[in-house]
């Protein structure tokens, strides 16, 4: 694992948190982690919230679990013995989180000196944060370089967005960068959702993706297969985009919008809906 | 009017605030409140004691005092709008 690693060069460490819990942390880092590992960059992926495992379900590793992150940091297991090779990506790994522990279980030092160890061995490392601002979070970002702050474009997980913002910035760490998920380009057109430029005016942080709201994240997570590896899902797209970006490559903002412009909202307000503007999404075969 | 809306993309309704800016407004009320940390006792004081001074010198209306935290490029202000009676400033 890693063993492909350059020499002297060391990964990058990002957390990825948010706050208000339900914004979709775990989608999305389940989906970056796999979109650089397509990219054919090494990644282990760290679910942080101890105590509520998730991200080894939503990738669809959760039959293989044998040891945890609580484990490695008390040297039950080595290291390499709690990481999950992905089923589909041989360079992405999952060190999942311990379900019957507490948060207190794990120091801010000892995940310190576990994201030393693994920006040796990976070019990323992606950290799931779990909700809150306490110890699971400040967990969370102790060996961090970078901050990902995903909000939803709705009052409460902005305002929990803010405070993040404010507490990784007290903590010294570089300015956040903003994912604004599950935004719903009819809801901002009808002004009645926050656009992406409302959430950014008011954070002020730098805006690195834009995830539309997509009933293909709920198919894929059933299923247990991140939508940036289906190159069908508008959302699996503005993953691909953001894990881009992150890997240092200039990408623009995707249109939010289906192929649906001023055109096909003529039709469909005069009662024809044209068959080529219904999102063909949730069938048998993807 | 509704089907030309329908057509830009718009509300039908435009003589209220859309939710959207309503959300905008309320959360950056809400946020240079989180972030100067006034509670509403003292936002409370410090409405009666601006009508308490400007009353030695104006009339004003004191039911209709707003007085509210905004943000701006240049950081947090407070914005007092006082609303000054008809005749005012003809009392001394």
């Amino acid at each position: 694992m890693g063993e492909d690693r350059q020499q002297g060069t060391l990964g990058r460490i990002i957390t990825i948190t948010s706050g208000k819990g339900g914004v979709g942390k775990t989608t999305t880092t389940a989906n970056i982690g796999a979109a650089l590992a397509s990219l054919g960059r090494s990644v282990v992926l760290i679910d942080a919230d101890i105590g509520l495992r998730n991200l080894d379900i939503v990738l669809g590793l959760e039959n293989r679990i044998v040891y945890d992150l609580v484990d490695v940091v008390e040297g039950t297991c080595r290291l390499r013995q709690a990481m999950i090779r992905d089923k589909r990506l041989n360079n992405l790994y999952l060190i999942p989180a311990a379900q019957t522990r507490e948060k207190e279980a794990v120091s801010p030092q000892q995940m310190k000196t576990l994201c030393e160890e693994l920006r040796r061995q990976f070019d990323f490392t992606l950290i799931d944060s779990p909700a809150g601002i306490e110890q699971g979070f400040r967990n969370s970002i102790a060996g961090a370089d970078d901050v990902v702050v995903v909000t939803n474009p709705e009052v409460s997980s902005v305002r929990d967005a803010d405070r993040i913002v404010g507490l990784v910035e007290a903590s010294e760490l570089a300015t956040p960068k903003l994912i604004v998920n599950r935004i719903d380009p009819a809801l901002v057109r009808r002004g009645d959702m926050m656009s992406v430029d409302d959430v950014t005016e008011i954070l002020s942080i730098p805006l690195i993706g834009v995830v539309p709201s997509d009933e293909t994240i709920v198919t894929s997570t059933n299923r247990g297969e991140p939508a940036a590896l289906d190159p069908e899902s508008r959302a699996g797209r503005a993953f691909r985009n953001i894990a881009q970006r992150i890997n240092g490559e200039e990408v623009p903002f995707m249109p939010l919008e289906e192929p649906d412009g001023a055109w096909r909202r003529l039709l469909r307000s005069i009662g024809i809906r044209s068959s080529k503007g219904e999102p063909v999404r949730g069938g048998g075969t993807s | 009017m509704g089907f030309f809306d329908t057509l830009m993309g718009r509300s039908a309704s435009r003589r209220n605030p859309s939710s959207a800016s309503m959300a905008k407004q309320r959360l950056v009320e809400v946020l240079v409140q989180d972030h100067v940390k006034i509670t509403p006792e003292v936002m409370e004081a410090i409405r009666s004691d601006i009508l308490k001074i400007l009353s030695r010198h104006l009339d004003v209306d004191a039911d209709q005092l707003q007085i509210n935290l905004t943000r701006t490029d240049r950081g947090d202000n407070l914005v007092a709008n006082v609303p000054v009676r008809r005749g005012a400033g003809s009392r001394h």
